[in-house]
């Protein structure tokens, strides 16, 4: 494991006016492809723009790799005094939640060696009800990335009966998510209830493809729809969120036309090609930022 | 924040039930500390550990053991607590009242506050006028975690106070402590030279005048180190960059990581072979 270089100096940087201190930029956290913690935060700044829309004003949970991604990670939730007074933070009874609003506050998040991206699925001002929904479709060892696309596009079809629009992203390691923005005025129980009556609809049309049994050897050759994620103060890796994995893929919106061609794989978006994705495409997720449904009566 | 009562029941004086709440009364100031990894600052975690079956072990699968002789244990279950006879549970019952004076304070463990609780104001008070009229304390027995405790109410400020108190065969002999008081002769002078000592350092005890002057240090100490890992904060140097020179300096930074990975990889050193990737597949939502 590389260490920081002893002695190297902490940079202090003026971001969104604000004065955002760097340290151990040299510091390798991919030790097999040799991707500085510089590199990530290099990503983090040029992805801003697309991602900032996505995570403002939601509570993030902090994960950090001080040891690199091979090393075992920590998970915060509650800043501590450390943290400089100009970050943005929502106190809740257990502690201040840290909040990112531009791109000081996003690097220093990501300056704590946090590879992934982990933000709430509410955001603040109303941290009890969701704007968005998450179908986890997370496949069995032997399910080959063609049918996980498959079983999204099955998923989107559903949705689409509903009348609800949604949007797919690779997980950035084997999965698809498939998101749903929806009106903040229903509980987390009342949306997690509504993803299970989702994926059971579909694990009753498509036993071959669909489970909702999380024992592994039970689900070798099926996609599991994992419903669990949709909580209060639960996360899943963000929409552009790395991932810590070799090459540091990232969690990529998709277009719907992309995952019906079936030429995507799922570590095919990387920290270091994802900025050329972005400026050729822009944000193809950029519609979820705004779309605000209700949830239709099953 | 008003203070939770811990604990609700009834004192049992006579033919009588006073209803009341129970507040701790104390408190220890202790600055405390938590046990950090040296290398990157994280908590560390207790873990239990089964060295039998070399394996961790969950809280649901714990049960708790009585060790009669060295190793040996017996596991009593919660079924085992149950059934014990506890006549105190939820009373404080009043057995005889005494003079405050003639408990040594070594057997006093932990102060406690009443609170009359609904009906119980009437008699609550009753009892305190009548504790404070008498000179004495009530001695009573009180159930509190798991415990039946002996203990003492009296008046205390606008209330009662309840102290736990030790058993008698909690509180260590000094049998076997060298203490030979017989075998000293004080003469009368040196008596006298004593007592006018104490005469003079004599006065109406001010408690509000002593502190805990090794916290107040201590407090002071690591509110200067929470300022040196805050220099931004700390020091009024103005930033030395601003966006595009950070994006200028990451790139830099990152170029420097290439050239220095270039040369490792063109000479590698012997522990290259050693950094394989171990990632483990977790589930990867």
């Amino acid at each position: 494991m590389a260490q920081p270089a002893q002695g190297e100096e902490a940079l202090v940087f003026e971001v969104a006016g604000k004065p955002l201190r760097i340290t151990h930029p040299s510091k390798v956290l991919f030790p097999q492809d040799g991707i500085t913690k510089a590199e990530l935060l290099q990503y983090y700044l040029q992805i801003a723009p697309a991602l900032l829309p996505h995570i403002r004003g939601r509570p993030l949970i902090i994960k950090a790799f001080p040891h690199g991604i091979q090393g075992r990670p920590y998970h915060r939730r509650w800043l501590t005094p450390q943290a400089p007074a100009w970050l943005p933070r929502v106190d809740l009874e257990e502690g201040a939640a840290p909040v990112v609003e531009d791109a000081a506050d996003l690097l220093w998040v990501v300056n704590q060696d946090s590879v992934e991206l982990h933000p709430w699925l509410a955001r603040r001002g109303d941290l009890l009800h969701p704007d968005l929904a998450l179908f986890d479709l997370d496949p069995g060892p032997q399910v080959p990335f063609r049918r996980i696309c498959e079983a999204a596009l099955v998923v989107k079809e559903a949705l689409d009966r509903l009348g609800v629009q949604s949007w797919p992203k690779t997980s950035g390691a084997n999965g698809l998510h498939v998101l749903v923005g929806i009106q903040p005025r229903y509980g987390f129980e009342e949306v997690h209830t509504w993803v299970i009556a989702v994926a059971r609809v579909l694990c009753e049309h498509r036993r071959d493809l669909f489970t909702m049994d999380y024992t592994r050897s039970r689900r070798v050759d099926k996609v599991l729809v994992d419903h669990n994620q949709v909580g209060y103060g639960r996360s899943t890796a963000s929409i552009y969120s790395v991932r810590p994995l070799p090459q540091g893929p990232v969690s990529a919106p998709l277009t719907w036309r992309e995952v019906a061609s079936g030429d995507i794989t799922p570590g095919q978006f990387t920290l270091r090609n994802m900025p050329a994705r972005l400026a050729a495409l822009g944000d193809v997720a950029a519609g979820l930022v705004e779309s605000r449904q209700p949830l239709p009566d099953l | 924040m008003p203070q939770r009562a811990i604990w609700k029941g009834a004192i049992s004086f006579g033919m009588v039930a006073i209803p009341i709440k129970l507040y701790i009364a104390t408190e220890s100031k202790d600055v405390s500390f938590v046990t950090l990894h040296r290398a990157c600052h994280s908590r560390l975690r207790q873990r239990r550990y089964c060295p039998q079956c070399e394996a961790d072990v969950e809280a649901a699968e714990t049960v708790r053991g009585y060790e009669y002789s060295k190793d040996q244990f017996v596991p009593m279950e919660e079924a085992d607590f149950e059934g014990l006879p506890v006549p105190s549970l939820h009373t404080i019952e009043i057995t005889q009242f005494v003079e405050l004076s003639s408990i040594d304070p070594i057997y006093f463990e932990r102060t406690y506050m009443l609170e009359p609780d609904g009906v119980g104001l009437k008699p609550y008070y009753l009892l305190k006028q009548a504790l404070h009229d008498t000179g004495r304390v009530a001695i009573a027995k009180v159930s509190l975690r798991q415990k039946e405790h002996l203990c003492c109410l009296r008046p205390f400020g606008p209330g009662l106070a309840m102290e736990t108190m030790y058993y008698a065969d909690e509180v260590r002999g000094t049998k076997e402590l060298n203490l030979p008081e017989d075998q000293v002769k004080v003469s009368a002078p040196e008596l006298k030279m004593a007592n006018t000592l104490i005469d003079q350092l004599t006065g109406p005890l001010e408690i509000e005048s002593y502190h805990d002057e090794y916290r107040a240090t201590l407090t002071q100490v690591i509110e200067a180190k929470l300022g040196a890992a805050q220099p931004i904060a700390a020091s009024p140097a103005p930033p030395t960059g601003k966006v595009r020179d950070l994006m200028e300096a990451l790139k830099a930074s990152i170029e420097a990581a290439k050239k220095e990975r270039a040369a490792a990889i063109a000479a590698p050193p012997e522990s290259a072979a050693a950094e394989a990737p171990r990632l483990k597949r977790r589930k990867a939502s």
